[in-house]
């Protein structure tokens, strides 16, 4: 497995553990009736479940799987890019998230700075394989 | 396929047919259910998916196929309890919130409900990290 592929899933398991935390505490707080900010927390759970962990371990595993971008020396440094635009996407929206909550609703550069970071990080992936996926 | 995959993998399966028959009842447009644990069951289908579906069929396929130290083939991977404890663990903890969640919405405060959730809440938060715990010691270069 290419190193970068590595460092991406093990990202992407990282945000499992961390999203599945503010998973089971957000349920908890069904139960005990405990509930700072959940709109806040569930937002951020929902990210970083579904692009921290699903999108990031799709793409890790496609840098390492996919004959067209399979990671070598000289595609690992596109790669690396991604990796490291994807999850500073991931944070930033994360912590708008929960500085929105804190800060009555004031995070919106933070959020919208998240999303064009994840943007960029699955165009500079999502283009290379459509067009060499097709050829 | 090792044993331990086959069993996510046919259980996320399970989960798929079961969430989509949930996400039926949810957009019924008749009285089924109540409105008010309209909510609840659309959360639970929604996690019966991304949990019970997408990160099952994941954890399957992935102890299967990612790289493992020494040459040992697929089919010689050893048959770990706790492997198949924290499967049943997962498992219980989201069929335990699908029962229990739209009870909820409806009926808040119940001993019954609160400890339910939390109940489902524990099983599955432990089971996924022993899971992503198993993973990343997978995840070695070559």
């Amino acid at each position: 497995m290419p190193r970068v592929s590595l460092w991406l899933v093990r990202a992407a398991l990282v945000h499992l553990a961390v999203g599945v935390t503010a998973g089971a505490l957000l349920l908890a707080g069904k139960a005990t009736g405990w509930t700072p900010d959940t709109g806040q927390l569930a937002l951020a759970h929902r990210e970083i479940v579904v692009v921290g962990w699903l999108v990031q371990l799709a793409v890790g595993v496609g840098f390492w799987i996919l004959p067209p971008i399979r990671g070598d020396a000289v595609r690992e440094g596109p790669a690396w890019r991604v990796a490291g635009l994807l999850n500073a996407g991931v944070l930033l929206y994360v912590a708008g998230c929960l500085w929105g909550g804190a800060a009555g609703g004031q995070a919106g550069p933070l959020l919208a700075a998240g999303r064009i970071l994840e943007l960029l990080a699955l165009t500079a992936f999502g283009v290379p394989l459509a067009t060499r996926a097709f050829r | 396929m090792p044993a331990i995959s086959r069993l996510f993998i046919r259980t996320a399966a399970v989960h798929l047919v079961a969430a989509m028959g949930c996400w039926v009842l949810v957009a019924l447009p008749t009285g089924f259910p109540a409105e008010t644990s309209r909510y609840g069951l659309s959360m639970a289908t929604v996690h019966l998916l991304a949990v019970g579906w997408i990160t099952q069929l994941i954890f399957g396929v992935a102890l299967w196929m990612f790289p493992r130290r020494g040459r040992r083939p697929p089919r010689e991977l050893p048959d770990r309890t706790l492997d198949r404890v924290a499967w049943a663990l997962l498992n219980a903890g989201l069929v335990l919130r699908l029962a229990v969640e739209p009870g909820w919405t409806v009926l808040p405060g119940t001993d019954v409900w609160r400890w339910g959730l939390l109940a489902s809440a524990a099983a599955q938060w432990a089971a996924v990290l022993y899971f992503v715990g198993r993973l990343w010691s997978r995840t070695a270069s070559r």
